[in-house]
């Protein structure tokens, strides 16, 4: 039966155009039909320096379908790198190009010799969402910039954890992983966001090893560069929201790392004393906000899911309703994901759905008993259930309409107050 | 159904002249089967060329705008009419509209009219009989 199109939580494979666009200097260039930047108006963030008004794009039409689209892709590379002064070109193609067959992949071969470096992706929308786009990317840059290095610089460590734009604390999180990283006394490298850039990558190589923070996005990069050079990886599903999770993250990064145990430990005391001593504080607050939900749903990415769920139950003692991850896991991750979910404190279990139709999302939300408000986290599209179901709800994931987040993180131990601030502003509007 | 193509072409090999400069216009009807054949040269009147000046091709300097523009309905665009579309150089921007509103398409390509007459039946024929586009692009290009 027809679907129709409803509360889109993500975008196609080519918004990875985002993910260029985080890498500093870095510009997508567009093998597509007219208006497929378009997508991204809705984003905040992204002017600057590029923005998506001024992605060089092939703009192909009919006649291009007909007799083929490289001669203006050649064409529309060439001039940009007369034009724009980026330091990376990543040529993104669309979905047009992708099924008439355009060979992308010679024309870029063609300027391997251009004075500043141009790569593809493919990232047609029938791929997959952005996402998978992302991973692409990411692909794309190790397949085609990078190789092998022969140096290893000890203890520097490449964090890869939000998609960039997608998850709109990606800017926030970044900076507080890399201050977490940097106390344990390793050297982060991170190539997404301010002050970063092609630097960064050339980095990539030399690492001694790959972190990733994500249930699921960015597995495959890991392993292509764990492959391709030779670079062993951490995957540590949870983004750590609190401080129950970043303990547990900086020991098990510690130990991966081969962090003295006293140094990771003296670090988590200094952390805790300072995380519980604003628990403490506002313990009154928390003790006598009557309304304050018992139950909470997340619909978010995994990501996000993922951190918030095990955030509300380990660390601020809520019970876990029904999670829906509307990221469009693949199948082979979701098994993964959701035993993810079964690992929280007090034994208890979370259950999580795979689940993209907002309409069924909304409706399980509807015939749920909450035992009191619930408290809602998501994309905006939930804020005509949580209006219908009386609930507290924060917008924490995409699509974000009411709120403005430019360098707040939810990420470590200051994260998780910022989180606490955030929801505990939503339930003190209501009458105690 | 079968349909024709216009084809702006001087020396019945190449598409070698722009729009507004064409004295002719090849007719090539192709049928069911995706066989063509050219029927007739329609040629461009001296009233059009007179009462339709252009500088197309010409020695002036070109100012972009589309020197077609001012006429209403350009005579060329109503010569063919009868054509499912045109291929030529080059067409102007108002051209192309005043084309749009007759539902001719409109290739701008230069090369052999054998090539493009391929590709082009090879398009037409997958979009009239629904099906896919996948690889139709890849197959060389002009």
């Amino acid at each position: 039966m027809a679907k129709i199109l409803d509360k889109q939580r993500y975008k196609c494979a080519m918004s990875a155009m985002q993910t260029v666009q985080a890498i500093d200097r870095a510009i997508p260039i567009l093998h597509s039909g007219p208006g497929c930047a378009q997508k991204l108006s809705s984003s905040s963030g992204s002017s600057g320096y590029f923005s998506p008004n001024i992605y060089p794009c092939t703009s192909i039409n009919e006649k291009d379908v007909v007799f083929g689209g490289v001669k203006k892709l050649e064409s529309t590379i060439r001039h940009s790198l007369d034009v724009i002064d980026a330091d990376l070109y990543v040529v993104l193609t669309g979905c047009i190009p992708e099924i008439v067959g355009d060979n992308t992949e010679e024309v870029v071969e063609g300027f391997k010799d251009a004075k500043k470096p141009v790569i593809y992706a493919s990232t047609a929308g029938f791929k997959g969402n952005n996402y998978k786009g992302h991973e692409e990317v990411i692909d794309s840059i190790v397949d085609q910039l990078l190789e092998p290095s022969d140096i290893r610089v000890k203890n520097l460590v490449n964090i890869w954890a939000d998609v960039p734009y997608q998850n709109e604390f990606w800017h926030g999180n970044f900076r507080e992983l890399e201050r977490l990283i940097e106390k344990l006394g390793l050297v982060p490298n991170i190539i997404f966001g301010y002050n970063k850039g092609l630097s960064n990558v050339k980095k990539i190589p030399a690492a001694q090893f790959n972190l990733l923070i994500s249930p699921w996005v960015g597995l495959n990069n890991m392993k292509k560069m764990e492959q391709k050079l030779k670079i062993p990886y951490l995957h540590y599903p949870t983004l750590p929201i609190g401080a129950f999770e970043t303990s547990k993250f900086l020991r098990t990064v510690g130990r991966y790392a081969g962090v003295p145990e006293e140094k990771v430990e003296a670090i988590i005391e200094e952390q805790e004393a300072y995380y519980y001593y604003y628990i403490e504080r506002y313990a009154d607050l928390f003790l006598e906000t009557r309304v304050m939900s018992k139950q909470f749903t997340v619909v978010s990415d995994a990501h996000y899911a993922l951190g918030i769920t095990k955030f509300l139950v380990n660390d601020l003692g809520l019970y876990p309703a029904k999670q829906f991850v509307v990221d469009d896991t693949p199948k082979g991750n979701q098994e993964a994901v959701s035993s993810y979910f079964k690992d929280l404190n007090y034994g208890i279990e979370a259950e999580v759905s795979f689940e993209t139709d907002g309409y069924k999302i909304h409706n399980e939300i509807k015939a749920h008993d909450y035992h009191g408000y619930p408290l809602i986290l998501g994309g905006y599209w939930e804020k005509e259930v949580a209006k219908q179901t009386n609930a507290h709800f924060l917008n924490v994931s995409w699509p974000v309409n009411e709120r403005l987040i430019m360098n707040s993180y939810y990420v470590g131990y200051d994260g998780g107050l910022k989180l606490i601030e955030d929801i505990y502003s939503v339930a003190k509007t209501r009458f105690n | 159904m079968s349909y024709k193509i216009a084809i702006a072409s001087s020396d019945e090999i190449t598409i070698d002249l722009k729009f507004g400069s064409a004295t002719e216009f090849l007719i090539y009807e192709i049928k069911d089967d995706g066989t063509y054949e050219c029927l007739e040269r329609r040629i461009v009147s001296e009233r059009v060329k007179i009462e339709v000046p252009s500088i197309c091709g010409g020695k002036e300097k070109c100012s972009g705008g589309g020197c077609h523009s001012s006429s209403p309905a350009n005579l060329r665009v109503d010569l063919i009419a009868d054509c499912r579309c045109v291929l030529c150089k080059k067409t102007g921007d108002p051209i192309q509209k005043q084309l749009d509103k007759k539902a001719i398409i409109s290739f701008d390509v230069t090369g052999e009219i054998e090539d493009a007459l391929y590709k082009i039946t090879q398009y037409f024929y997958r979009v009239d009989h629904h099906h896919s586009l996948r690889g139709i692009a890849s197959r060389g290009m002009i």
